[in-house]
């Protein structure tokens, strides 16, 4: 949370200086020096006496100096370490999450989804996908103000998160659509999944800043994947994007699901033709 | 790598299950030691570890420690009789076709070695239209066709030689006709299927003979003990003779060939 103490005058001589010779070295601000990763890249050191680790930590906490490590000349230098690493892991949640709803973000979902169509087509078990869009949701931003909007964004994140088991993945996809990966689930346990989760959408109240109660639907686009021809990440999320177009076409705020062809690993040409049996069994 | 001894390879298919391949090569392999000849049965029944079962054994290894040791094949072969030796292969085959392609040299390397010393190298595939059974049969000098005179049978067996062909470019095959009633029967079931592929597929279909149906089969896989050691005398067991004896003459009528050629090919891309 940001805090709006006003800086030591030490501390903001630090962080001026700091940012002056980062825009200094690297020409743009906001960039990562170029060839860092080189043995002959340059390190910066400066004494800053007055400073200690907990100014430190503070200042941190509130600038995003993140690639900087800072070590004590005498004492232990643990703590200035794990702060780099709280930091390291703060950055590698982020890139993983969606800030809104704490879901999983579309990187983490992409990458997860490849990963588990390899392993659906190595064991041939079934992955299930669901994607699923908030009903109507341009007018409870339009009508409720996006705050609002942010709030229900958060309560779908919840009930998605509380719906899946710990190897499921609930992501945000985008905007107010959301996406589910189900692995080792076939058609019928997904759609329970998702009749749930559907239930409890339908069942939430939000309040708007007004005052005014207000629920939403959910649909969802519902595929799954045998494991038994090779697949691409496009081709079964296009294939869940139909079903969710489906479920819209349909009247909204239900599951539809589309299949997937899983026989076309043997071409249609080397199959037994009608003329071919007939020439194997005539008299 | 040069094949010395002139090894001929053969992979035994079939569309459908059940149709006794497995049986089929294990008494092949006794009848070829009967007639003086050594072969190695590999068995790639993918799941299914037939041969075991017939045999009544249960290796301790198979193919895939070959690749994460510095094993050797004959370490790895169980030895059934003098002559005739099984390479339990199930669990490592599906990941042998997918393998990159160094890892597949160095194990076909030593694959080949061992297979080098027989006359002999039979592959038992599993039934049905795998990639995995399509693309060993594909690497074998010879495939024989298991079918037998139902008619689900000689469909499978029809749509087997007719994605061979049309996947893998593959024109030549042989029939074995199993289970038979009659001669007349076997020869029906050859002339309707080997028709069909010269009429649709341009393939010719060779015929290498049949097995009669015989209770002694049966009653033997009983036993865990194969037919031809159990009732060496029985009709099935002169037919599998009879295979056997032609299998041994298209060899040697044909060793300088064989010599000249790999014992296995090389995976199609």
């Amino acid at each position: 949370m940001p805090n709006n103490d006003p800086l030591k005058p030490n501390e903001s001589a630090l962080l001026r200086e700091m940012n002056e010779l980062q825009q200094e070295l690297c020409n743009r601000a906001n960039e990562h020096c170029a060839g860092t990763e080189d043995d002959s890249a340059l390190w910066v050191c400066r004494l800053f006496p007055g400073v200690d680790f907990k100014d430190w930590e503070e200042l941190t906490s509130k600038n995003p100096l993140e690639e900087w490590l800072t070590l004590p000349l005498d004492g232990s230098a643990v703590p200035n370490v794990r702060l780099v690493q709280r930091n390291l892991a703060k950055l590698s949640y982020e890139t993983r999450h969606d800030p809104l709803t704490n879901l999983a973000n579309r990187r983490a979902f992409d990458r997860m989804l490849d990963v588990e169509i390899e392993r659906s087509h190595r064991n041939r078990t079934p992955l299930s996908l669901a994607l699923l869009d908030l009903d109507d949701f341009k007018k409870v931003n339009d009508s409720m103000g996006h705050p609002t909007g942010d709030l229900v964004l958060s309560e779908i994140g919840a009930i998605l998160s509380k719906a899946v088991r710990r190897y499921d993945l609930a992501a945000r996809f985008g905007g107010e659509e959301f996406a589910l990966v189900l692995p080792g689930t076939g058609l019928v346990k997904a759609k329970r999944v998702l009749e749930r989760i559907l239930l409890a959408v339908r069942s939430a109240t939000f309040t708007s800043d007004e005052g005014n109660e207000f629920s939403v639907t959910i649909s969802a686009g519902l595929t799954c994947y045998k494991g038994t021809r090779d697949m691409s990440v496009k081709k079964i999320v296009g294939t869940a994007d139909e079903a969710l177009y489906a479920a819209k076409d349909a009247g909204k705020d239900r599951v539809e699901v589309v299949r997937l062809p899983e026989m076309d690993s043997v071409p249609r040409e080397s199959l037994v033709q009608a003329n071919e049996k007939q020439f194997l069994f005539g008299k | 790598m040069n094949n010395d001894n002139s090894t001929l390879s053969l992979s035994i298919l079939s569309g459908k299950g059940g149709v006794g391949k497995t049986n089929i090569v294990l008494n092949l392999g006794y009848a070829l030691i009967e007639a003086g000849y050594s072969s190695m049965l590999m068995d790639c029944d993918l799941g299914l570890a037939n041969l075991d079962v017939l045999l009544g054994l249960s290796p301790e290894r198979n193919l895939q420690d070959l690749l994460q040791s510095d094993m050797s094949p004959s370490e790895v072969a169980v030895p059934i009789e003098e002559g005739l030796d099984i390479l339990p292969a199930t669990s490592g085959v599906p990941e042998l076709v997918e393998m990159d392609e160094d890892m597949q040299d160095v194990l076909f390397g030593k694959l080949l070695t061992l297979a080098g010393q027989y006359d002999f190298l039979m592959l038992d595939l599993g039934a049905g239209i795998n990639h995995t059974a399509m693309a060993f049969a594909s690497i074998t000098q010879l495939r024989l066709v298991v079918v037998t005179p139902e008619p689900t049978s000689l469909t499978d067996g029809y749509a087997t030689i007719k994605v061979l062909n049309t996947q893998h470019g593959i024109n030549d095959f042989l029939l074995l006709v199993n289970q038979v009633s009659s001669a007349k029967e076997a020869q029906q079931t050859h002339e309707r299927l080997a028709a069909a592929c010269k009429n649709f597929l341009g393939v010719e279909l060779r015929n290498l003979g049949h097995i009669r149906q015989d209770s002694n089969v049966l009653e033997s896989v009983r036993r865990q003990t194969p037919f031809m050691k159990f009732a060496p005398d029985c009709n099935a067991a002169k037919d599998i003779r009879s295979i056997a004896r032609k299998l041994v003459r298209y060899r040697s009528d044909n060793i300088e060939r064989i010599a000249g050629r790999h014992i296995l090919k090389e995976f199609p891309v």
